[in-house]
């Protein structure tokens, strides 16, 4: 029978590296700004509610939009872009579509830029009611490590990467009795928006499937 | 917890702060005279002094979530927003609440309400084993750490255990 959880806190969060970095989007940007700031419109951007980030590594430096409202940000500099948002669930998956394929459609056309590969990561931290959360990652603890000490082990964590995708499985750091869910995947560009959902949501499937939990209904 | 900082466990995007006013608008205000400057400063000390006030509670509940289950929904949150020296008592409580009843038991908060229509917090202590060890520990709690602390509460939390 699997444990019921419930998901108070995650965050869905996509890196785009673009086939090769486009300087004009340091020096000569504001074009771009201004479309980005319209295609948001609709979201309730406001002024201040773009960041000139101009400290950190090059690569760190950019503008950085925030749709306070929907808690997603979206960063670009010369090579890459990020977008987050913030509790995220499946149900408002088709609305973080949209906007996300917004901000890429936008800066493509007005920035000049190609997608090259789309870095997805989604992060969760899932709370059990009643069972001890050490009861559902006793299943991940490698029985030889285990056999290091007879005492019960009181936590674990486990990262595994493949070439394209990586799971990190930890005790969450943020709630109560909770364990900490990280799935990584790179996409190429060629992949639609709706064929990655449907991929990261067969990825917490297995994951689920393997701690043997169910999200509450 | 064990394999990354506890920073890569968020998104690293902080939505608590709105972002510094434009400029501009200071420049855009109509000029007034000293008394309403000073209204107005008094006015800003204790906006500012309210907006301190809420990240201290905010604080205070990130650091519940991370030792007590809370429920869905704002019951919880909004009884703790009413009652602002429950928090830290909890906190408190939490260190106790471990040491009697084992490192590895689940605490949940609930904020039912009663007959009488007024909400009271509970503080409850998920327990796989026996009643009577539960009622032990719980006893063992009150002597030695509740009935000390308690007046702190007014009347208003509870500490209980629940047979899982």
């Amino acid at each position: 029978m699997p444990e019921i959880v419930t998901t108070p806190m995650s965050y869905f969060e996509v890196l785009v590296e673009y086939e090769r970095p486009n300087l004009k989007l340091w020096l000569d940007r504001a074009a771009v700004v201004q479309a980005l700031f319209e295609a948001f419109a609709k979201w309730n951007v406001k002024v201040d509610d773009v960041d000139i980030l101009t400290t950190g590594k090059n690569s760190e430096q950019g503008i950085k939009f925030r749709l306070t409202e929907k808690q997603v940000s979206f960063f670009f500099s010369p090579a890459a872009c990020r977008f987050t948002r913030d509790n995220t669930s499946w149900e408002t998956a088709p609305e973080t579509i949209e906007i996300l394929k917004t901000a890429i459609e936008t800066l493509a056309a007005k920035g000049e830029i190609k997608p090259a590969t789309f870095k997805t990561i989604v992060a969760l931290h899932v709370q059990l009611k009643s069972a001890p959360f050490i009861q559902v990652l006793r299943k991940i603890i490698p029985a030889s490590m285990a056999a290091l000490d007879s005492a019960p082990a009181q936590t674990t964590a486990s990262v595994l990467k493949w070439d394209k995708r990586k799971v990190t499985i930890d005790g969450s750091g943020q709630i109560a009795n909770g364990i900490f869910i990280r799935y990584e995947r790179e996409f190429p560009a060629s992949a639609s928006y709706e064929g990655m959902a449907y991929q990261l949501k067969a990825d917490e499937d297995g994951i689920f499937a393997m701690l043997d939990v169910k999200e509450e209904t | 917890m064990l394999s990354e900082s506890l920073e890569s466990q968020v998104s690293g995007n902080n939505w608590s702060h709105p972002p510094a006013p434009m400029v501009y608008q200071e420049f855009q205000q109509v000029v007034v005279d000293a008394e309403r400057w000073e209204q107005s400063d008094v006015l800003r000390d204790l906006e500012r002094e309210m907006a301190v006030f809420d990240a201290e509670h905010e604080a205070a509940l990130n650091e519940l979530r991370r030792l007590y289950v809370l429920p869905a929904g704002s019951s919880v949150t909004g009884f703790l927003r009413k009652h602002r020296t429950i928090p830290q008592l909890l906190v408190l409580a939490a260190q106790q609440l471990k040491w009697y009843f084992g490192a590895d038991t689940v605490l949940t908060l609930r904020a039912p309400i009663d007959e009488s229509g007024s909400r009271s917090l509970y503080a409850v202590a998920m327990w796989p084993g026996s009643v009577r060890d539960a009622k032990t520990a719980l006893d063992k709690f009150d002597d030695a750490w509740w009935i000390a602390n308690s007046r702190q509460a007014l009347g208003d939390l509870y500490f209980t255990y629940e047979l899982v």
